[in-house]
């Protein structure tokens, strides 16, 4: 055994529980085995924004013998839960403390989970790189001077790191699927209306989705079908009903049909990508896919109102406090809100009404050829966190900064689910990530073919080696 | 001076209109030519060649929901 090649067992989230209901594991004992590992490497990352650790002891021994037993999750500083601070990465929001509870966290509890620690995230979620200008920028676990991704930076950081083994995160226009990706971990970001956003921080209401990250895609599932289903405190939350998303792993992907597509998201890669691209697609079709050439219609249009729509609701969200509090937010995110403030009423309006009639040619023309699309999450290697800050990074840094959601943001505009596998390292060692882009509803089928991938790969389980943290925790 | 570099300045000297907030931070202007960069590609699209004005996307996604 190899730090880098890890077994299963306390590492990941169904292992977890089936040790615990084997009773080989106690839960409770996790928690403080997580807690060191926590004060051991956690300044090192700087994923761990508010420790929890009396609270998640109390529901690791009463959840024991639930869904979850007792594991040890921690979430983006952005879930409603009382008494408890919650400052969504923000100087304005640092005393802010909830009195509701998110329905995501809420169901989790239900289901036995332990909440051990708020985790760091990008100020409001507003930055793809992890960049935080008021607790410091999440470090990935894997070179600490490099991003760990945003904006749920804290939480792919924090699972790749082993100080949790589930989180939840949001994702607007990639802040799942960037830092699962940087971080060499799982992340999945559902149909939008899939889980209920109530008790979770806005940022662009039609663009929000909140979702696991986590080791595997099994882990994904898991915690999928304990947070999503509809909610009275959310009007927009799809009723739908809810899969066992686990069943579907079962590793035949006899029948599908993977779409590449044709534009900009293959293109200009660099050669360890590509490599690692094809590698994880070879896996796939041994396992029973078939690669198809695709085409996204209107893809300019979709790109335009992709970023105007968004722009305008994340500055319609703020205009309060930029009016009143402007020098409270770090210049990287206020800079980035404020030209927001200068596109039409009418540009928006224009970009939302095209927007049903563009997601369904989308589902026509592309999605009626293939089941799924294949893509690399990021274009390129993580930055570091130096050539990236907006503050700091001189010229470039604004299109490094911007590059990083380059392959995700389309795919927000139409609402789809997409899910972030690791795929093996790239240039520098770093991690990187295959998305697989699916129909409305389609998780159980992304689910299905990234645990494929994670059968016959153990990329997922690459466990950074931290200076000064043991393996074990 | 271009004009993606004069509608980046524009729109910065409209958000300060609109908003009255004043931001010095040159990162508001590479922003700004990023937006630019939109609204221009938005003005020179053709007219939409569909129109589902009735259509919402909750109506949209669970109409193409797959559930496989």
């Amino acid at each position: 055994m190899t730090p880098e090649t890890l077994p299963d067992g306390p590492w990941d989230l169904v292992a977890h529980v089936a040790a615990v209901r084997e009773g080989a594991l106690d839960p409770v004992a996790e928690i403080d085995r997580r807690m060191a590992r926590i004060a051991a490497a956690g300044p090192a990352i700087n994923a761990i924004r508010t420790p929890t650790a009396d609270t998640a002891r109390v529901q690791a021994a009463a959840g024991a013998g639930s869904a979850l037993a007792g594991a040890a999750l921690g979430h983006k500083d952005m879930f409603d839960r009382p008494e408890r601070r919650m400052t969504c990465g923000a100087r304005i929001r640092e005393a802010h403390v909830p009195t509701g509870l998110a329905t995501a966290l809420a169901r989790l509890d239900a289901a036995g989970g332990a909440d051990l620690a708020t985790l760091s995230m990008s100020e409001f979620a507003q930055a793809p790189t992890g960049h935080n200008g008021h607790f410091g920028a999440v470090r990935n676990p894997h070179d600490a001077e490099r991003v760990s991704g945003g904006s749920s930076s804290g939480s792919a950081a924090a699972v790749a790191a082993g100080f949790v083994l589930g989180s939840l995160g949001s994702d607007t226009g990639g802040s799942i699927r960037i830092p699962a990706a940087c971080c060499g971990v799982t992340g999945l970001k559902p149909t939008w209306s899939r889980v209920s956003a109530a008790g979770a921080m806005p940022l662009a209401p039609s663009f929000d989705c909140i979702g696991p990250i986590a080791r595997s895609a099994r882990d994904c599932a898991l915690l999928l079908r304990l947070i999503a289903g509809a909610d009275p405190r959310d009007g927009d939350c799809s009723s739908r009903p809810v899969p066992d998303y686990g069943t579907a792993l079962d590793g035949d992907l006899r029948g599908q049909r993977i779409g590449l597509p044709e534009g900009p998201f293959l293109q200009d890669l660099p050669g360890a990508i590509r490599a690692r691209f094809d590698a994880a697609l070879e896996v796939l079709t041994a396992r029973g896919a078939k690669l198809h050439r695709v085409t996204i219609p209107h893809l300019d249009r979709i790109t335009a109102c992709a970023g105007i729509a968004s722009r305008v609701e994340v500055a319609g969200q703020h205009l309060g406090w930029m009016q009143n509090r402007p020098g409270d937010y770090a210049p990287m995110v206020s800079a980035r809100m404020y030209p927001g403030y200068a596109i039409p009423g009418a540009l928006y309006i224009e970009a939302m009404r095209q927007r049903p009639g563009l997601m369904r040619q989308v589902l026509e023309d592309t999605f009626g050829a293939v089941d799924m699309l294949a893509l690399p999450t990021l274009k390129d290697t993580p930055p570091t966190i130096a050539e990236s800050d907006i503050e700091t990074g001189g010229e470039g840094a604004v299109a490094r900064f911007l590059s990083l959601s380059a392959n995700t943001r389309t795919v927000s505009f139409l609402g789809l689910p997409a899910i972030s596998v690791p795929m093996g390292p790239c240039a520098q060692g770093m991690p990187t990530g295959l998305q697989l882009v699916g129909r409305p509803f389609a998780e159980a089928r992304l689910l299905r073919a990234a645990d494929a991938l994670q059968r016959d790969t153990a990329w997922h389980r690459r466990l950074p080696v931290i200076p000064h943290v043991p393996v074990h925790p | 001076m271009t004009g993606n570099a004069a509608l980046a300045d524009l729109i910065v000297q409209t958000a300060r209109t609109w908003t009255g907030i004043e931001m010095p931070h040159p990162a508001a202007r590479a922003f700004a030519a990023d937006i630019g960069g939109l609204i221009r590609a938005f003005r020179a699209l053709p007219p939409a060649p569909f129109d589902d004005r009735a259509a919402d996307v909750c109506l949209v996604l669970d109409a193409y929901a797959d559930d496989a």
